[in-house]
């Protein structure tokens, strides 16, 4: 398992041009083609708001002058669908009187250029868009990243998780998910301190990274906390992953306090496919199996299958 | 005004300025192969009356002709559309005739450019 912020780099950038000159877009097809850009074009307005969604753009270039649907009414949607309100727009128009440009700039366009325009300008003001849109990609991503662990953090599961429920209950997916608590750990702080906790935190972290697969998502909740989204797991597969964490992790020898193993418990609920739970159903009863795992011993595994009709599945 | 000129077969051809510019052949003969159905529309608007069509057809050639390399066009266009934009609403399009004269003598000359090659 990686953190996506690699996939985001690797990812060829989309740039969606929205005009009703087709002239407009075979000149940037052939100006934009060194720049490493996939193109997609939109002929008007309401096209360029469904693409805008649809194909999640690193720039949108953007005609003011178009019938139907005008720019400005194209930008103010933009900014106002959370979904597309991020995304740098760049102007493109024959209006040149300075109330069009504050227009544009107040309703939140990154930058201004009037036609007929000087290709080669314009491909070095799309590079400083492309810029600036990895820039608040980056930003986004590390607002969800964990800065001890390096994995995801609670905001990233808190917006995560409803997704992945929604995707089990209307397309009858399988679904897993597992909370995972160190044992005894604040004696682990307490005796050998804090540096210490911090380096068996790390190591969970590093086993998570080591032991999900591309597919999971692997979270710190906070403390000694951690929560893995098993994505097309049903419980049987999942508890088989679980039961691998706790043992890799109970196993593991800890330079700073060889003598001292530190356990976990974890509490799993998992769904073949068209569970009726509630995202927050779901959490509640996955910690209720942590809690059952703490008081039958902790070092344990208890889990639960939701999927409609299913047998109770339990393990220790 | 704005009819056949039987004088355009002897004013030279216009080249593009990216002639010879690899990455611009396919999109310079994909607009040259467009402009007799531009011409068209140009002079049908022009000879109904349409307005709105003939200030759209100049609009966007103002916008597109220096991209493709014709700047001659952009000007022509633009000079079309600007006098378009400053008719009154009651105004005759045979005000713009000169000006429309001007863009399909200029389209033309892009045309048998493109055919021909540079000069």
């Amino acid at each position: 398992m990686e953190p996506e912020a690699n996939k985001h780099e690797e990812a060829q950038p989309v740039a969606l041009v929205i005009d009703d000159s087709v002239d407009v877009h075979r000149l940037l097809r052939a100006r934009l083609k060194p720049e490493g850009l996939e193109l997609v074009q939109a002929l008007s307005g309401p096209e360029g708001l469904t693409l805008a969604v649809s194909r999640t753009p690193s720039v949108v270039l953007l005609d003011l002058d178009m019938p139907e649907m005008d720019g400005f009414e194209v930008l103010r949607s933009l900014k106002e669908n959370p979904a597309t309100q991020h995304v740098p727009v760049i102007v493109l128009s024959g209006l040149q009187s300075p109330q069009d440009k504050v227009t544009a700039f107040d309703l939140g366009a990154v930058d201004y250029v009037t036609k007929p325009f000087d290709l080669t300008e314009l491909r070095v003001r799309v590079r400083a868009a492309l810029r600036l849109s990895q820039l608040l990609t980056m930003l986004s991503q590390r607002a969800q990243i964990d800065g001890l662990t390096g994995l995801w953090n609670r905001a990233h599961f808190d917006k995560r998780w409803p997704d992945e429920v929604s995707g089990c209950v209307r397309h009858g997916r399988a679904l897993s998910m597992a909370i995972l608590d160190m044992d005894h750990f604040k004696s682990v702080n307490d005796t050998y301190g804090h540096p210490a906790g911090d380096a068996v935190i790390q190591g969970m972290s590093t086993l998570l990274q080591r032991e999900c697969r591309q597919s999971d998502v692997a979270c710190r909740m906070g403390g000694e906390e951690f929560a893995v989204v098993m994505p097309d797991t049903n419980v049987e597969a999942a508890l088989v992953l679980c039961e691998r964490i706790r043992v890799a992790f109970e196993k593991q020898v800890w330079p700073r306090h060889p003598e001292r193993h530190v356990t976990t418990s974890i509490g799993l609920v998992g769904s073949s496919g068209s569970a009726t739970l509630s995202a927050e159903e779901w959490i509640e009863a996955a910690d209720q199996n942590l809690y059952r795992a703490k008081a039958e011993g902790r070092n344990r595994v208890v889990a639960t299958d939701v999927t409609p009709r299913a047998r109770l599945a339990q393990a220790g | 005004m704005a009819q056949p000129n039987p004088a355009w077969g002897a004013s030279p051809p216009l080249p593009s300025l990216y002639a010879n510019d690899p990455s611009m052949k396919d999109v310079v003969e994909e607009f040259i192969g467009d402009i007799p159905e531009r011409v068209r529309s140009i002079r049908a608007a022009f000879e109904s009356g349409n307005r709105v069509d003939l200030t759209r057809l100049a609009h966007q050639l103002r916008g597109a002709g220096a991209g493709y390399g014709y700047p001659a066009l952009t000007s022509a266009a633009g000079a079309l559309e600007d006098q378009l934009r400053a008719l009154s609403s009651d105004g005759a399009l045979s005000a713009v005739a000169q000006e429309v004269d001007e863009l399909i003598m200029l389209c033309e000359r892009a045309s048998r450019g493109g055919r021909n090659g540079s000069d």
